[in-house]
């Protein structure tokens, strides 16, 4: 018998087993194997889901940390002329606004240099920012007498400007007063009435700061705007 | 299915671990009467082999997302669990085969060419003849030497796989390979 005859007997010997495993065995088999793919399919599309989920959440958290910095950023640049044109007034100040001015501690009080004859014996020291102004030449008290109108004038119309500013609303109606309202950012919203924010400026849906905040039922809030004249 | 069926076995494993069942059952039925024939050659008793069966396709179902096509067939993967639980079957049941008797082998060709359909009366007798001789010739066979020759019969390894299959050197494997198939001719001279 060569060694082809061998595989060719066990092939036809083989072919001739009707031996089969039991049809229980078979089902448990397959049984098993349907449990695992559906398990499978199971984790497959839970996997996205949750993935789906920790994303939403990322975004909404996202919005909450974006929102009062994106307000504050705002009411930062809608202040900024306001603050820059307080720090003018300061720099070359009159004699009403010297008395009118509070007492800076300053530790190192160094006596200011004479400004004007109104100001001199007044023991106000400068501000730390504002450098000391160089001594002033004879005759420059008159001067300056003289252009304290025109720098009222000015600072009236800078005032105008910033409370302008102030007031400005982005793309949905919303001025500054009202976002930092929509986040409860109750020192920004003080700040910004202090500095003339208008209470009463309603968002394209027609919805006033004050309506807002009576919506969130803040407490705080409604007192504050209230209390500034919002209706 | 229409899809599965040109697809290999180990596109097959891969879809399964990913959730399609249609794959598996595709796969099983591929491989199911290799695997069930080798088990029941060596252990020689269709309930353990049976149970064999079973273990080793639950092992396949359940390590299925492990598994990697890193360069071994998955044939060879599935008769390395088989050899495995057939070895264990065996282990376990060691005294019940060394009692099995010519009357068992008889019985259980007599069982296997049971409904076979065949048109001559002769050539079934024939065939029972033929795989009667062959149950015997195999029976009479060493153990090791009864696996890898049911190794490349069924599962159709190459000697390289069948020494991955069980656990021993090519040198090893391809000698007790020599022996199984010299001793088998010897055996069944008489049935050609």
């Amino acid at each position: 018998m060569s060694e082809s005859d061998l595989d060719r007997l066990y092939r036809r010997a083989s072919a001739q087993d009707s031996s089969r495993p039991d049809a229980a065995a078979r089902k448990a088999i397959l049984d098993q194997a349907r449990q695992l793919a559906a398990q499978a399919q199971e984790k497959k599309h839970a996997t996205p889901a949750r993935a789906s989920r920790w994303r939403s959440l990322l975004q909404a958290v996202r919005w909450q940390i974006a929102a009062p910095v994106a307000a504050a950023l705002l009411a930062g640049i809608l202040l900024a002329p306001q603050w820059r044109s307080s720090q003018l007034t300061q720099v070359a100040p009159t004699s009403a606004n010297i008395e009118r001015a509070p007492p800076l501690a300053a530790p190192q009080a160094a006596p200011a240099p004479a400004l004007a004859p109104a100001a001199a014996g007044a023991s106000v020291p400068a501000p730390a920012r504002v450098p000391p102004p160089p001594a002033a030449p004879a005759g420059a008290a008159s001067e300056e007498a003289r252009s304290a109108p025109a720098q009222r004038r000015q600072s009236a119309a800078e005032s105008s400007n910033a409370a302008a500013a102030i007031n400005a609303r982005d793309a949905n109606g919303r001025t500054a007063l009202m976002i930092a309202v929509m986040h409860a950012q109750l020192s920004l919203v003080r700040a910004l009435l202090a500095r003339g924010a208008d209470p009463n400026i309603a968002d394209a849906r027609g919805r006033t700061p004050l309506a807002v905040a009576r919506i969130e039922n803040r407490r705080e809030l409604i007192d504050v705007l209230v209390a500034a004249g919002a209706r | 299915m229409e899809g599965l069926a040109a697809a290999s076995d180990e596109e097959l494993l891969r879809r399964f671990a990913a959730g399609e069942a249609s794959a598996f059952e595709l796969l099983y039925h591929r491989h199911e009467l290799r695997v069930y024939r080798y088990l029941l050659r060596n252990l020689r008793d269709r309930t353990r082999a049976q149970d064999a069966l079973q273990e080793t396709w639950f092992a396949v179902a359940r390590d299925a997302a492990r598994y990697q096509a890193n360069g071994a067939r998955f044939t060879t993967w599935l008769f390395t669990i088989a050899h495995h639980r057939m070895i264990d079957a065996l282990r376990a049941a060691r005294a019940r085969i060394e009692e099995v008797s010519t009357q068992m082998i008889e019985s259980h060709a007599a069982a296997m060419t049971h409904g076979v359909g065949m048109a001559e009366p002769d050539v079934a007798a024939i065939a029972s003849e033929q795989l009667e001789a062959l149950l015997r010739a195999l029976a009479i066979l060493p153990e090791e030497q009864r696996q890898v020759f049911l190794l490349q019969q069924e599962a159709d390894l190459s000697v390289e796989d069948i020494a991955a299959v069980c656990g021993c050197s090519f040198e090893t494997a391809k000698s007790r390979l020599r022996y199984a198939r010299s001793k088998l001719r010897e055996l069944l001279q008489d049935c050609l």
